[in-house]
This record gives structure tokens, sequence and C-alpha cells, in this order.
């Protein structure tokens, strides 16, 4: 989300010092803010997360993804379907996952390395047309239901190239592998690209059986990175279980709270849920230099029968370590229902771990 | 005019013989005895009306004393039969002297007593005619006749014309041979005023004058008194006799400002209302960074405590402010876009030689001044510091968010000062250590769901402290040294996350400069600029953004970069300036300044050029002005640096125009107007090269209300357009700077028994948005990434309108004066657009607002 300060294109020091007074503008209520649905509320398709067996993964490597998503929608005219675009885009420039997109991409030194990983034999080449997305996606005929050429379900896997280690700038060396999915509640289409427009924009379409684009609650566009450093390797943090005012729960039982009767949700009865991660998943950080820096991890949570206090809360700091109080408010819906609560662990080197509680709501 | 009648000689007197062999005497035939030899007696001057001084002289602007010298040829009645010039002089001189002798009359020169025709030399002088100097002085701004003032008229060889002014502030000086002088005006408590002045023969000049309070202020002025002030200029040059200023109490009591004389700057023309709360000059559509601020000719690298809330040197201790929103003198450099000078006056010492003080307490922050005399040893001191408590509200307010505060946001700044003038004020050498301290640490635990690597620990400190000395030698009447040298500390630490940003530096600062006056009317200004800067850096950040381009992923999503350097920033520039005064009230001032660079390793030529013309010299005043010239900025550390930038980068260029006009409609209402042009090349784009460009253009009004004894006000609107272009390839689009329209009324009135009320109205706007939409989702982060517009800032926020109130009351007492304020912003709740809020996934927007209304109590003692 923008804030009513966020920066543009600054320098360093303007950028520090713009950052710092939207910070002290947005805690001291400086600016308005909309009331808008958190992002923890779910009643659409939702990508929640993809981790990779291996977040930092040795060239040669097979990789090995795996999605969570769900569909909350209340009206479900197609089901959903988790689609994989077969194309890895490795090192794309700048690491920006739309220059995978371009229509040179892939065509030589300088931009990204696509590499299809299952044929598209059925596709009616397109080469040649700059409107069309470049390399092995350029293959790709564009306006045609693909749906059926494209791997689906939770999994998808590719082997990371033996080359993927290179030189980025400032003369770092690493790999990065950019996979792209797509939780449809539809059929996937590819998308011509506009020459006129900005180097940003969606070639893949998630429409309805005659072709129109379906909303947004339909559809999430998915963008997995998973990298490759030399000697360096990542574990997914490790979730040991789920507390409810501080008591374990079972996972397959789950949470059961009575409905909310008040007329604000703020005045619902709220419930202290906490996800339990273990110390040894906080790695030293090696890129951090002589600083020691560990990984930070933070915990995001979603739920379509609830509201969250906070969308996701910090469970270690790179520099603190634990965090003491990490715990989320939960306060039930005012409906009784079943639904379930997702808690997605990340750490900020690509590592991804998650657990779904069922909940029960009387 | 004068003239004489040299000793005429007679002929014969020279050598008999000659003359009888041109014939020139007319002697009687000889008689056949010799009779004894006749006496022989000269011709003698009755009657002289005198030569008139030629009016092609005066148009000739001869200022000698001219001799022309005639041989006369005279009847033997006495009348002038014929009058030759020996040696013709020109200017009209010549005729002049023929038509004078014509008039002439004289007793006929006699041998033996018969009158004889004759021939004689005659000459006239012809001294230039006396010229008249008249004017008056009043009191700068309300226009006061200055009674007593002394005027001083000195010429090249000394000599000194001197009078004082009447009671109605007029004076004048009778009888100045034409010349070029320089003319002094002075009064006691008031700052003297020289210029020079060339005076023509027979040429009445006139010279109003108004003088400035000599010394700064003591604070806010009760009803009655003479007030004080600092000065705001327009532009340079400081020089020139009239100047656009803001008086202290317009500075310290317009609203919304806190009595913030920097802040204040924001309202002047041509300076653009700054997003949020965020403290940034942006100045004719320029980027904050491409505006420098000074303090007495020492850069430093901040003028604002974070969030803009107030500036870093206290109001109380400011003597002027010189604002160059463009086409700024060759004395400064490194930056393309504007400059800001803070003059910091000496300590004032008053009458009585004791200390005195002052303490200011409002919801931000306390400040306390002291000043005065150091005992009899002929040093004077001030000192002076401030520290905000915005920690004591704000803390618990983060805690509440759940975040844990470690130091809540604070700042503090400092001021301590020596000054000693000697050789009756002729020689003043000053020492001034002054800094800002910065700082917040805070853990957010409730990380942001859409940018999660904005949370975790967060740390913000800048600082920075100089310590400065200048010295000024007036070591004559034409030759005048300034050197100004400092040293200190700016650091900059910050950390986000695993990501930070730590930056030392040790700038040693300088500048020499020689002012000497050549010859009449040219004075050369040649001057040494060093900066030199030893720094550290420790960086681990993501990739900066290049612009026009959307972001990799939401903020630590990419690996970040990674440098530790040690390295020496060196920036030595020379720069010469000649002010030519070839007539009066012309002023063209040509320059040049050469800068070299570290990062660039080259030498960047800058030429220079402002020309000021007086249509009228006399109330009301008009003054044509312009200029043009070449502004460089050298890459900064991160756009050059092998890790996060691009080795090998020049210097931007900006190419500035400027033309406008002053014009004084009342001794109370100025108006003046400035069209500009700004031509930007070879701008810096973040990892790509030197290959953006751009343009801005507008116009700058300001019509001024100077205070009186009630009121005082003005009214600033300023039309223009600032437009960047990433690379020849890629569409123009408006400058995230760029602000069309702004206007700014500001109007103050005393009503009696210490109170004053105060209002501001601003008509702004709407600052530039890029428009973003649903697109991805980041799923190895897990935060969405809109899609953003293209190109970038293509739309703008609704038009921004506020109007703030503030009241004064002031008490006097018989041990100082005690006052109170209250400054309420945006008084009637405006919930003006700052932003566009998107939710989780851009899927719905709403517009962010800015603050609401905002009351401000403050107190203030004077003792």
């Amino acid at each position: 989300m923008q804030t009513c300060c966020a920066p543009r294109s600054l320098h360093t020091r303007t950028w520090v010092a713009l950052l710092l007074a939207c910070f002290v503008a947005v805690v001291s209520g400086a600016c308005g803010t909309a009331d808008f649905d958190p992002q923890s509320v779910v009643d659409s398709v939702r990508l929640f997360a993809v981790s990779a067996d291996k977040p930092y993964a040795n060239p040669g490597d097979t990789v090995t993804l795996t999605a969570l998503s769900t569909d909350a929608r209340a009206s479900k005219p197609l089901p959903l379907t988790l689609y994989w675009i077969p194309v890895v885009c490795v090192n794309p420039p700048q690491d920006l996952y739309y220059a995978c997109f371009a229509p040179d991409a892939g065509s030589g030194a300088g931009t990204a390395q696509l590499i299809p990983t299952v044929p598209l034999t059925d596709a009616d080449a397109g080469g040649g047309d700059a409107t069309k997305p470049g390399g092995a996606l350029g293959q790709i005929p564009t306006g045609v239901d693909v749906s059926s050429l494209l791997p689906q379900g939770p999994t998808f896997s590719f082997r990371m190239p033996d080359d993927a280690i290179q030189s980025h700038q400032g003369g770092t060396q690493y790999g990065l592998a950019i996979v792209f999915n797509i939780a449809c509640a539809g059929r996937v289409r590819f998308a011509p690209l506009d020459p006129s427009a900005g180097p940003q924009q969606v070639p893949i379409l998630c429409t309805d059986e005659a072709g129109n684009k379906l909303e947004p609650r339909d559809y999430v566009i998915g963008v997995s990175r998973v990298y490759s450093y030399a000697g360096q390797t990542n574990e997914n943090p490790v979730i040991n279980g789920v507390t409810l005012e501080g008591a374990p729960v079972d996972p397959v039982a789950g949470i059961t709270l009575d409905h909310c009767t008040a007329a604000k949700n703020a005045d619902c009865t709220a419930v202290k849920i906490d996800v339990d991660v273990p110390d040894s998943s906080w790695e030293l950080n090696p890129n951090s230099g002589s600083e020691n820096l560990h990984e930070q991890i933070w915990a995001d949570y979603y739920s379509d029968r609830g509201h969250l206090e906070n969308d996701a809360r910090l469970l270690f700091d790179t520099r603190q370590g634990r965090i003491d109080d990490s715990g989320n408010n939960f306060r039930p819906f005012k409906d009784p229902g079943d639904g379930d609560l997702w808690i997605v662990v990340h750490d900020n080197r690509g590592g991804v771990a998650w657990t779904v509680v069922p909940v029960h709501i009387k | 005019m004068r003239f004489a009648l040299l000793a005429s000689v007679v002929a014969a007197s020279w050598t008999g013989t000659s003359y009888a062999q041109r014939g020139i005497l007319t002697q009687p035939k000889e008689e056949p005895a010799p009779p004894p030899a006749p006496v022989v007696a000269m011709p003698v001057l009755i009657k002289d009306a005198g030569a008139v001084y030629p009016a092609q002289a005066i148009k000739d602007k001869v200022r000698e004393t001219v001799v022309v010298v005639l041989v006369l040829e005279l009847d033997a009645r006495g009348a002038v039969k014929n009058a030759t010039v020996e040696t013709p002089a020109g200017h009209g001189f010549d005729e002049a002297a023929i038509e004078a002798a014509s008039k002439l009359e004289f007793v006929p020169a006699k041998k033996g007593g018969v009158p004889i025709a004759s021939k004689i030399r005659h000459k006239y002088e012809f001294a230039p005619p006396a010229s008249r100097i008249v004017g008056r002085v009043a009191t700068e701004p309300r226009d006061k006749p200055l009674a007593g003032a002394a005027v001083t008229v000195t010429a090249e060889d000394g000599t000194a014309f001197k009078t004082t002014a009447a009671s109605d502030g007029s004076f004048h000086i009778d009888g100045v041979p034409a010349g070029n002088y320089k003319v002094t005006i002075g009064a006691q408590g008031y700052a003297a005023q020289s210029y020079e002045q060339p005076l023509d023969p027979g040429e009445e000049a006139t010279i109003d004058v108004r003088l400035e309070r000599e010394a700064p202020p003591p604070p806010p002025p009760a009803e009655g008194e003479d007030i004080e002030e600092v000065q705001v200029h327009g532009q340079r040059p400081p020089r020139e006799v009239t100047k656009r200023t803001l008086e202290q109490r317009e500075l310290q009591r317009i609203p919304g400002t806190n009595g913030d004389a920097l802040r204040a700057i924001q309202n002047l023309p041509g300076v653009a209302r700054p997003p949020g709360l965020a403290g940034m000059l942006i100045v004719r559509g320029a980027a904050p960074n491409e505006t420098s601020t000074y303090v007495d000719g020492t850069v430093v690298p901040m003028i604002y405590h974070f969030g803009g809330l107030s500036s870093v040197i206290p109001t109380e201790m400011l003597d002027k402010i010189d604002f160059y929103p463009g086409n700024f003198s060759s004395m400064y450099g490194r930056v393309t876009g504007a400059i800001v000078d803070v003059g910091v006056h000496d300590p004032v010492v008053k009458d009585d030689r004791k200390i005195h003080g002052l303490a200011q307490v409002d919801l931000i922050d306390a400040r306390v001044v002291a000043q005065g005399p150091i005992g009899n040893t002929g040093w004077n001191f001030a000192i002076a510091g401030r520290r905000s408590y915005v920690d004591l509200w704000l803390k618990p307010a983060l805690e509440a968010t759940g975040a844990g505060v470690t130091t809540a946001p604070v700042y503090y700044d400092y001021q301590a000062m020596v000054q000693r003038s000697w050789d009756h004020g002729k020689q003043d050498f000053r020492l001034f250590f002054f800094g800002s301290d910065d700082r917040l640490n805070i853990l957010i635990k409730s990380v942001n769901g859409s940018d999660p690597g904005v949370g975790g620990n967060i740390t913000f400190g800048t600082s920075f402290y100089r310590l400065q000395a200048r010295y000024i030698g007036k070591f004559s009447e034409d030759t005048e040294f300034r050197l100004t040298a400092a040293f200190g500390k700016d650091a900059v630490d910050f950390s986000i996350g695993d990501n930070f940003f730590v930056v030392t530096s040790w700038p040693i600062t300088g500048r020499a400069e020689l002012s000497q006056r050549i010859a009449p009317g040219v004075r050369n200004n040649f001057g040494f600029d060093m900066y030199d800067a030893p720094y550290t850096a420790s960086v681990r950040m993501p990739p900066l953004p290049t612009p026009g381009q959307p972001p990799a992923g939401p903020f630590g999503s990419q690996p970040p970069l990674q440098t530790t350097a040690s390295a020496n920033i060196s920036s030595p520039a020379l720069y010469d300036e000649v002010e030519l005064t070839p007539f009066r009230g012309t002023r063209i001032v040509p320059g040049v300044r050469l800068d070299y660079s570290s990062d660039t390793r080259a030498w960047d030529v800058q030429p220079r050029l402002v020309v000021r013309q007086e249509i009228s010299s006399e109330f009301p005043k008009t003054t044509l002005k312009g200029g043009v010239g070449r502004f460089t900025q050298p890459p900064q550390p991160q756009e050059t640096n092998s890790v996060f930038g691009i080795p090998g980068l020049h210097s931007s260029v900006a190419n500035h125009y400027g033309f406008g006009i002053e014009q004084e409609v009342t001794r109370q209402i100025d108006f003046s107007t400035e069209a500009f042009y700004r031509q930007y090349d070879q701008l810096v784009v973040q990892q790509v090269g030197n290959t953006g460009s751009g343009y801005a253009y507008g116009l700058e009004t300001l019509v001024r209300y100077k205070p009186d004894a009630h009121f005082f006000g003005f009214l600033a609107y300023t039309l223009s357009r600032s437009v960047r272009r990433d690379s020849p390839t890629d569409p123009e689009r408006l400058f995230a700077y760029d602000q069309t329209h702004i206007l700014t009324a500001v109007g103050s009135y005393r009503l009696g028994g210490g109170w004053e009320v105060g209002a501001r109205f601003r008509l702004i706007s709407g600052s530039m948005q890029t428009p973003q939409m649903y697109g991805f989702y980041d799923a190895t982060i897990g935060a969405y990434m809109p899609l953003s517009a293209y190109p970038q800032n293509g739309v703008r926020d609704p038009m921004f309108h506020q109007l703030d109130v503030r009241i004064d009351k002031t008490w006097n007492y018989s041990w100082g004066r005690f006052g109170m304020y209250l400054d309420i912003q945006n008084i009637y709740n405006q919930a003006n657009v700052e932003g566009i809020s998107y939710n989780y996934n851009s899927t719905l927007s709403t517009h962010a607002t800015g603050l609401p209304i905002l009351p401000s109590l403050g107190v203030r003692a004077e003792l």
C-alpha cells in the first residue's frame, strides 16, 4: 500500500529523510487512512505463498515449488486451478521480474534467460512479433486458451541452470530463477504486449470461457524467486505449532470459538494467536558481512472466519532476535461457520513455511 | 563659469623685430629728426561678459579644466577685430572662447599717448561646472525620515564633502567637482551604505537611501518600537541600494511556521510546498538535492530537523537569509538549482552592555538564547540551544501501536559564538560552533503485510557540527578580504531490518574572497572555494531504483548490495566576478566559475552574467533585471559508486535564463515579477548514466506591503512547469516536484494593546502521483506488487488549500518582555490530499489526507 508520503525517485539522503518524515506522519496520525479490508481478510481467490524446498539452490539442483492457495469466493462460477508458466526466467536485467516478458527477453546478453520446462509444441509460434512476450514465452500464442498446455497443481519443479550464478550489479555473484504461476478460477490466456505502454505489463490473463478477463477476486498471478549462491544454503523456517492464549492448538481439530455478538468488530472478544518458531530457524545471514546479522522472520496471518488485528507480526528481528510479544489478536466473525486460519512464516532470504488451522465459529 | 584674463603682452615685449616683420604693430611713419622713443601702453580690458561653458563639453563629459588661448586683434578703439585660437581644445571650447572674445572691450593700446591697433594674447580657462548631490535618508522599511544621518562624499584624491540630513531626511551638497565619488551614508544604529557615484559636470545627482538597522533585533518588537529585521533577498546583489526584504517580524509572525524564519522561506515565490511533513526545499521545480544550503558561506547537509518541524538554526540568531532561486553568483556552485545562505549575526551587545537572553517554549520544542559582551575584553559571545520533546507524546503513541521504542524521535541543535572587532571595525574575527542532531530508534513489531521489509528494528540518526572561523579585513576603501573556513562532521546512521546506511564524513570547507576596486565603476571579486570531505561509508541496501522504472519488488525483496568505502571527495573551485557600474543605475556582473570534482575528475567551466538596469532611479523606482548562466552539479557518491552506481559520470548541467522587473508602487508596496527558464542536460539517471534531460519554466510574482506600524503582508504567486526525461528515447514526464500554481497570501495586523493577528492562505496545485493497479503477487515474500501507470507522474492530487491563523499577545515589563502565541494550522480543517492510499492489492484506492487542524501554543520570555 502506498502511504500518503510514499517516496518517489529520490536520492538516498532525501529518500531516507522522506521515509522518516512519512513514518512520523503516519504514526502520529497526520495522514488520513482508508478503511479498507486488510490483507488478512480472505474472501476471494488467494495465493498465500510459494515455498521452495531449497530456497538457496545450488546450480544443477532440482527445485520443487509448492503453492498455498484458496478460493474463498462466495460464488464460484468456475473452479480454482493453479497453473504454472512452464518457463523459468533466469537472471533478468536488474532482477526485474517483468523484464522476463520483454519482447527481447532471452535473445542475448543483458536479457533474461528463458528456459522452457515443458515442450510448447501445440503453440502457434509467433516469433518475430514484438507485441508478444519474448523468447520462449514468445512461442505461446496470444489470445488463445493455453490452459491445457500449462502444468497444473500445487507443485512445480525445475532445474537450476548450471551457469545460473552470474555477476549482478556491484559485482555480486548469485543466480536468480523466477517462476510465474497463476491461481485462476477460469482459463489462462496470454495477452499481447502494448509497445507504447510502459515496461511493466501483465501478459498473463485469467478469463472466462469466452475469453473475457476476470476480476481480481478471481485470480492471482504469482511471482516466485529462488536464489543460488555459491556455497550458501538456506533452510525454510520451522513451525512447531500454533498456540491459542498460550495453549497448543491441535492442528486437526483447530480452533473453536463463539461468534461475535458485538455491533462493532473492534468490540468482539479477541483471542491471542501465536505461532511457535524455534530459535534454530533464526539463521545467520552470511551476506551481512561484519555486521553478523541474522534473518528477519515474520508471520503473515489470513483467515476467512475472523478479523486479525495485524496482517503480519514480527517473530525475529535481525539484530534483537526473538520478539517476546509476537502474537496476533483474532476476533471471530459475527456469523457462525467453518473456515481456516492460514499462518505463513517467511524469512527475508526466501524461506517460507506455513500451517493451516481449521477455525470453527459457533 | 570662471575665466581669467591673461596678462597681455605687447608684441615688442616679445621681440620687436619679429612683430615689425610680421606687421603686428602699426607704427607712425618715421620723422626726419629722431625724437625721443615714444611710450607704448598696453591695452586694458574694461568689459568681459565671460565665456559660457560649452554644452558639447558637458555632453562629452569633459571633467578636466581646459585652457583656450586666443590671439586677439584690437583696433585703435579697443574693439576686437579678430580672434583666432592658438591651440584648439575641441568639445566646443574654441567656439565658446571666440564667442566670448568678440564681446570684449579694451582701452586701446597707445603709443606716445596715441591709440593704436594691437595684437595680444588672451586666455580663457574653462573649469567644469560644479555638480550637486541631493537626496533623502529614511529608515528601511518604514521610510521614516532619518534626521542627522551623516552623508560623506569622498573624491578619489581623498577630498571629502560632508553634510547631515535635515529633519525631513533631505540633504544636499553643492559645489562638488565632476568626478568619481564614493558616497557613504550612515546613522547611529543603522548600517551605513556606500556606493560609487560618478558625477558629470553640472549634474545634480539624486540619492534616496533607506538605511537598515545595524544590529539584529531583539525579538518581536513591542508596538510602536522600531522594527528589527532579517533580510530575505530575492536575488543578488546586496550591494544594491534597494533590496527585497522580509522583516523578522514577518518571519516570526507568518502563521503556520511557528515563528521559524527558515520555514518562512517556503512562502516565497518559486518555492513549492513539500509533500506531507517532508522538510525539503523545492525551488523552481528542482529536486531538493539540487538546492544547497549554507550557514554564512559554509555548506551544511541539512537545514530542517526531521519532518520539517523546525530549522537547525534558531530565528533569533539569524541576521539575514540570502535566497537565490536561480542565476546565483559565481561564488556559489556545485548545484544546478538554488542557494540558501543563512547569515548568522554577531553577538548583540546592547547599550547597557549586559547579557541578555530569551527562552521560548511551545508544543514541539524549547530553546534559549543568551548573548552579550565578555567583560571588557572586547570580545562578545552568543550561545543558544534547542531540544524537541516530540518524544514525550510520540513515544506513548508509538508504543500504543505495538512498537517498541528505544529512542523516541528527538532532535536538538546548539550554537556558540565568540566575536571581536578591532581597528575601528575594519577588521573582524569570529568563531562559530554549531550543530544539529536528530535520532530515533524503534522496533516495529506489526509488520506491514504489503511491505514486510519495512519492519523490525529501525534506527535513524542524522547529525552534523561545524567549527567555523571567519575573518573580514577592510584594508582600504577599495580592498576587502573575507575568509571563512570550517571543519566538522556529518553523520547519517540509518538501518531498517538488515539494511543499513552509515556514512560519516569530515568536511573541510573554505572560502577566500578578495574584493578589489580596480577602477571607477569596476570592482573585481576573486575567490577560492574549497570543499574537501574524507568519508567512510558502510552501506547495505537494495539497489537504488532507476527513475521511471517500477521496482523489482517490495522493499527488501532483492538481495541487498553492500559496500564499505573510505575515500575523499575533493571539489576545489575558483571564481571571478566583476561588478561593472558604467552608468548610474546600471549594474553588469559578468562572472565565471571553475569547479573541479574528484568524482568526475574534470573541471566544469560556468560563465554567468547578471544585469540590472534602473529605468527610473527616483521614487517610484523601476528596475529591469536579467541573467543567464551555466550551472553544474557533480554526481553524488552513490551515483558513481561502483556497487550502487556507475563510475565515470559527468556533472549534470543546467542553463538558467531569467528576466524580470521590480517596481515600487507606493512607499509601502513593492511589485516584482520574474520569468525564468531552465534547461537541464546530462542529468544522472541511476544505473544508466548521464542520459537525463529536462526543463523548467515559470513566472514568479510578488506584491508586498512592507511592514508599517500596523500591518504587513504579501501576495506571492508562481506559475511553473517542470519536465524531465530519463533518456532521449523515453517520453517526457512531469517531474515529481512540478506544481503548476503556488499562491500564498500572508497578512498580519497589530490591533493594539500587544495583540497581533495574522493569517496565511495557500492555494497550491497538488503533487504528482503515479497511479497503480492490480498486478502481481510476490509469493516468496508474501506481498502484492502493483502495476505502475506509465509514464509516471501521470495524475495530480487535487488542489491544496489551507488557512493558518496566528494570534500573538505581548506584555512589557520592567525586566523585559513576555509573549504568548497561538499558531493554528489548517483552521477550517481542510482534508487536503497528500497522496493516494491503496488497499493491499491496489484494487481499491482513496485519497490520503494531510494534517488536520493543528494548534500550537507557545510562550516566550525576553530578558
